[in-house]
């Protein structure tokens, strides 16, 4: 993770309601308890592009699990171990791309696979196997996956033989034309010598929000001309319009977590404005409807799900 | 492996024994650990200024050149390579996630005790249908396991144990609530995972060896043999000599000692060259551990042993190609012995003819040759020196001593201690000359203890008096116990009843303090004697001759609700030691710290149990602050409250002059302070923080001076005040927020008042009770009372402030009939010089 890797896509996707410049998001009342299973401890939910379901996981990222907006049901779609962690959805909803691992003895095993959501199938991308670091995104079309892993870039195309998959990297900067359009890879580093976390692209593409380890949050244009400085905080993600950042401040005593809570702020950097202050709950990994209506997180006292209206 | 291993004993067996080279372990391809120094910067402050944040940090450094170089282990990640970096839990569960690493192993020390050093290793897991269950991916557990030996041996000292997290911190039931680890880095992390306690950073011993480079390479070595165990892999053989050099007679661990063995020479820590960057006390810091790796194992060396001011000596030692060598060694000193300390101080003046006179050598005496060389002038008769057992220390009772007479003592130069080394008498670092040492006793006493102050006051009536009061006597002299009788307080109240209650005396410093803890709520709004019986005697039979009597009246306030925060009756364990906080400046880590007191309890509540605060502040520092400190998952802490309750705490002062306050956490996470409150009183009294209307100061975290939201408490805080005693102990009881009400006083409906205004009584003429209205405009400080005709006020109804509003009161009345004068005193709090009087008449028929 030395490197941020940016993947620039060319289109720009239209979002729902998207908040117009200046208006300031508020919380529109207090969190209410979305989602909960006795004796499970329930975290990271991230919402559908299409804003009709909420993926989420267990405790320790532990399987992938799929909330019906509209009926409530929720649907196991993996049990494998990590699964929950930096998985991401198709955009167009029907698929969840996750790494998944297994142990054999005291080494761990890692496989990257897209779970088929309306056909509860799973294609393996990237068989079990060692060595496997980074988190794998998709590439526009959706038709490929794109991990930066160990100082290299692994492109893997959905069919062929999944054995044979780590043998396409291609060193950063110099994708092949033919694989993938030419510079749709590229590589920042606008801090030397730190590393990076929890990167996510813009909905338009153009910008990425990102955490530099043990100091504060940033936006950059995917050129990297833009660095702005958004400051403490943790696990940013976007407003669907592309205007905020909603993300997590907390504060530990180097054991556990003693508070969190939900803020957002304008990606020039003003505007920051805390959406939660439940000294009861800690408040942690945001996520945006699609529709710039609600922001939803878990409480990693309770092991539930919230979600808060917002207005503006 | 095996061959390797065999080929070795074949070669050790040919050469007696060899020099080992850096081993090139195999075995680790393809494998990745994650470590997580815990913490940041200077976070978790030890008891002599060097953190866990810091120590933590380079063990994790050293750990990964370990692995890396000797090794073929594919990535050692870590989440702090600095001590710059301030690195959030989620910051280091992400990283570890997103690296996919194998395992994670976080690094900690263990606090707050400052007696205790022990290991701890801490594995995700709880408790589940009756059994522990380990989480899943599972490896922690092994991984504790060995570490528990491999890092208890390092260390030489013993373990709690490997523990499943919410076991160790949630007990054994059958099952638990919640079924996940306990700890966020084993509750976040996706891989298998351990956490380490290595010590106490807040033993003082403990951390000064933390401040040792090579210290916290043992630490690693222990680690990095843990992880290739963990591998099923033997480690490679090393030759590595450690241990601690002391002085053979105080036991004192030598700083500058050097150590030689096969040519390779350490040095142990000197004020110089390490402990000046956390002490200006050039003799306060000391660790005496020397650790030399790279040496050839398989035989006896020699070991070359030499200090400043030391005879240097020769030993051996069998280096061991398995493990440490450890070998602690002595030194003898070749210093001549001197008085370091006398009691009383040179040149003392008044000195009472209490206790003991000692005289404290640096290094045991011979006993002989010291009572053959001391004399005292004038003559003590039946003089009989006496030793403590080490033979550091001589000295006689006081008693013996005349009143004012200047004494002096000489020692002479024949002394010597028990290795015959002649006596420095004159302290300047060479044999000869003679210790002389004056001081001068006082007059007789004949004068009986004098009541100095008193709660109530003494001196005065006071009115307003809390119903459940603490009656305290502060004497300034010892009063012995002996005169202290069941009738020596008594509580009396207006029909002539005694009050029950206990009575306590504690001596604190040279002075008694006597309570009255009364068994029973007192009457509001009465008047109550207190009489002190004569009788109360000094060590030398000089008794007060007289009584002394005073009366008070009670208030009309009285709790309505208590919240305790912590009674303090389980233990002290929901607050830290002041030295486990990095706040904690300008103190002197010996004399401070904080106990479990079950002797100065608070009686009027039943108590078994107190905090007790033991302070000692370095005169010399430019800041003093030490913070007691109840981190968040305590239970104190788990007690929530808003700025609508008053706090309280039942204080035992030292009378020191010397100042604390209390600090609360708010709902933003602010930390507001009250004020200081000056220790000018000796024993208990009730201390209160209105926290509607007293001030509040910000003190740290985006502090504002406002109390918002949600409130918990944080910690209790002391500073020094100059002039003052620099040491002392301060004792919390019963610390609580309570909502109080004006008993009798309600606001009633009407419109809002635009002037003051009191009320005809109704009924009037009345039998027994009746009824006043009065209207206050705007908030202001209210006091009603009632006189008889004679003058002499009957009691107090109202004295506390009100909000803008109309409010009633009802008297009910206990003496004859007559005529009585009621009385209202209203004073604006935002404009004192408004103030209204009023006074109207009423008649009691009986």
């Amino acid at each position: 993770m030395r490197f941020l890797l940016t993947l620039i896509f060319i289109s720009i996707i239209a979002a729902g309601i998207v908040l117009a410049q200046g208006e300031q998001v508020s919380a529109a009342g207090e969190p209410e308890m979305l989602i909960s299973r006795e004796g499970e401890f329930l975290m990271a939910p991230n919402w559908s592009p299409d804003g009709t379901m909420i993926a989420f996981t267990h405790s320790r990222y532990s399987g992938l699990y799929v909330y019906n907006i509209e009926n409530g049901e929720i649907e196991q779609i993996s049990g494998e171990e990590s699964a929950g962690f930096g998985f991401s959805w198709s955009e167009d909803s029907r698929s969840i791309l996750a790494r998944v691992t297994t142990y054999e003895g005291i080494r761990r095993l890692t496989a990257i696979k897209i779970f088929d959501i309306a056909e509860k199938q799973e294609e393996i991308v990237l068989d079990y196997r060692t060595g496997v670091s980074g988190i794998p995104q998709w590439t526009e079309s959706g038709e490929a996956v794109v991990l930066y892993s160990r100082g290299q870039t692994q492109l893997m195309e959905r069919s062929g033989d999944p054995q044979d998959r780590m043998e396409m990297q291609t060193e950063p900067s110099h994708i092949q034309p033919g694989i993938t359009p030419a510079r749709d890879i590229e590589l920042l580093d606008p801090f030397p010598g730190e590393q990076y976390l929890n990167a996510v692209t813009s909905p338009d593409k153009q910008r990425i929000v990102f955490e530099v380890m043990g100091g504060d949050m940033y936006v950059v244009n995917t050129d990297g001309t833009g660095l702005t400085n958004l400051g403490r905080g943790d696990r940013p993600q976007w407003s669907p319009g592309g205007e905020y950042i909603v993300y997590m401040i907390t504060e530990d005593d180097g054991h556990n977590y003693t508070e969190s809570d939900i803020y957002a702020i304008r990606t020039d950097g003003t505007g920051q404005i805390r959406l939660t202050d439940s000294p009861s709950h800690l408040f942690m990994n945001p996520s945006w409807s699609p529709d710039g209506s609600r922001i939803v997180f878990n409480d990693m006292n309770d092991g539930k799900i919230y979600v808060l209206e917002v207005s503006r | 492996m095996k061959h390797l291993i065999q080929l070795m004993t074949v070669i050790f067996i040919i050469t007696g024994f060899f020099t080992p080279a850096i081993a090139q372990v195999t075995g680790l391809e393809g494998w990745t650990i994650y470590l997580d120094p815990g913490h940041s910067r200077t976070e978790n402050m030890g008891v002599h200024n060097y953190s866990e944040a810091e120590k933590v940090l380079r063990v994790g450094l050293a750990l990964r050149e370990m692995l890396e170089t000797q090794t073929d282990i594919d990535t050692v990640y870590m989440s702090r390579t600095n001590d710059q970096q301030q690195v959030s839990l989620s910051d280091r569960s992400s990283h570890a996630n997103t690296v996919n690493a194998d395992f994670f192993y976080s690094i900690h020390s263990d606090a707050p005790s400052t007696t205790a050093n022990s290991t701890l290793l801490l594995y995700g897991g709880w408790r589940e249908g009756g059994e522990t269950v380990e989480k899943t991916p599972k490896g922690g557990k092994k991984m504790g396991d060995i570490m528990t030996v491999d890092l208890t041996a390092a260390m030489r000292t013993n373990t709690r144990g490997n523990y499943a997290d919410r076991t160790f911190y949630q007990g054994f039931p059958f099952q638990h609530t919640n079924t996940w680890p306990y700890l966020h880095v084993n509750r976040e992390t996706m891989m298998a995972s351990v956490l380490s306690e290595a010590g106490f950073h807040t033993n003082p011993v403990q951390n000064m060896r933390n401040m040792n480079a090579e210290w916290k390479r043992l630490e690693a070595q222990s680690a990095f043999w843990s992880v290739l165990t963990y591998h099923d892999i033997e480690h490679p053989p090393v030759g590595i000599a450690a241990g601690y050099i002391s002085d053979i007679e105080s036991g004192q661990l030598i700083n500058g000692a050097t150590v030689t063995i096969d040519g390779q020479s350490y040095t142990t820590d000197t004020f110089e060259s390490l402990f000046h960057k956390y002490s200006n006390d050039p003799e306060l810091l000391r660790n005496g551990f020397y650790y030399i790796e790279d040496l050839p194992y398989g035989d006896t060396l020699d070991v070359f042993l030499e200090a400043p001011g030391y005879y240097p000596d020769t030993t051996k030692i069998y280096i061991r190609s398995d493990f440490y060598s450890f070998k602690d060694m002595t030194l003898l000193s070749s210093q001549s012995p001197y008085v370091i300390k006398t009691d009383p101080e040179e040149g003392a003046t008044g000195v009472r003819p209490v206790g003991w006179l000692r005289i404290t050598f640096n290094r045991p005496m011979n006993r002989d040759s010291v009572e053959h060389a001391i004399s005292i002038s004038p003559e003590v008769e039946d003089l009989e020196w006496l030793w403590t057992s080490d033979h550091t220390q001589i000295g006689f009772s006081r008693q013996l001593l005349d009143y004012l007479t200047e004494y002096t003592i000489t020692i002479g130069e024949t002394a010597e201690d028990i290795h015959g080394h002649k006596f420095d008498g004159n302290s300047d670092g060479e044999p000869g000359g003679e210790f002389i040492y004056a001081f001068t006793t006082g007059p007789e006493d004949t004068e009986p203890p004098v009541l100095v102050t008193s709660y109530p006051d003494f001196t005065t009536e006071e009115e307003g008096i809390s119903l459940q009061p603490i009656l305290r006597f502060e004497y300034d002299e010892e009063v012995i116990e002996e005169s202290i009788t069941g009738e020596s307080i008594k509580l009396i109240a207006p029909d002539e009843s005694e009050v029950p209650g206990t009575i306590k005396s504690y001596l604190v410093g040279e002075r008694s303090v006597i309570h009255f803890f009364p068994s029973e709520d007192l009457e509001m709004g009465v008047q109550y004697t207190v009489v002190v019986a004569e009788g109360l005697s000094d060590r030398y039979d000089n008794a007060t001759a007289n009584e002394v009597r005073f009366q008070f009246i009670t208030g009309t306030t009285d709790i309505h609700e208590l919240v305790s925060i912590d009674n303090f009756n389980a233990g002290v364990g929901s607050w830290w030691q002041p030295q486990g906080s990095g706040s904690t400046v300008g103190f002197i880590t010996e004399e401070t710290s904080r106990e479990h007191d079950t002797e100065i309890v608070n009686l009027l509540t039943g108590s078994t149990g107190s905090l007790r605060v033991r302070y000692g502040w370095d005169i010399a520092a430019g800041t003093h602050l030490i913070r007691v400190h109840s981190p968040p998952t305590s239970d104190a802490t788990s007690v929530k409250f808003d700025d609508e309750y008053i706090l309280q705490a039942y204080v035992f002062g030292d009378g020191s002059g010397n100042r604390l306050r209390f600090v609360l956490e708010d709902g933003p996470g602010h930390l507001e302070a009250s004020q200081w409150y000056t220790v000018d009183w000796t024993g208990w009294k009730l201390v209160e923080w209105d926290l509607a209307n007293d001030p509040v100061f910000g003190w740290a975290r985006g502090a504002n001076g406002v109390l918002e939201g949600t409130l918990a408490v944080e910690s209790l805080q002391f500073t020094y005040t100059q002039g003052s005693p620099h040491i002392g102990f301060i004792n919390f009881d019963d610390y609580r927020v309570v909502k109080k009400i004006t008993v009798g006083v309600e606001e009633i409906a009407g419109s809002i008042p635009v002037q003051y205004r009191l009320a005809q009584n109704y009924p009037n003429p009345f039998n027994p009770s009746t009824t006043v209205r009065y209207s206050v405009p705007e908030q202001s400080h209210v006091k009603i009372e009632i006189f008889n005709m004679l003058g002499q006020r009957v009691t107090t109804l109202v004295n506390e402030t009100h909000n803008t509003g109309n409010y009633e009161v009802t008297w009910h009345a206990s003496g004859a009939s007559g005529t009585y004068m009621y009385r209202i005193e209203a004073v604006s709090l935002t404009n004192p010089d408004n103030r209204f009087v009023d006074v109207k008449r009423m008649v009691l028929l009986r």
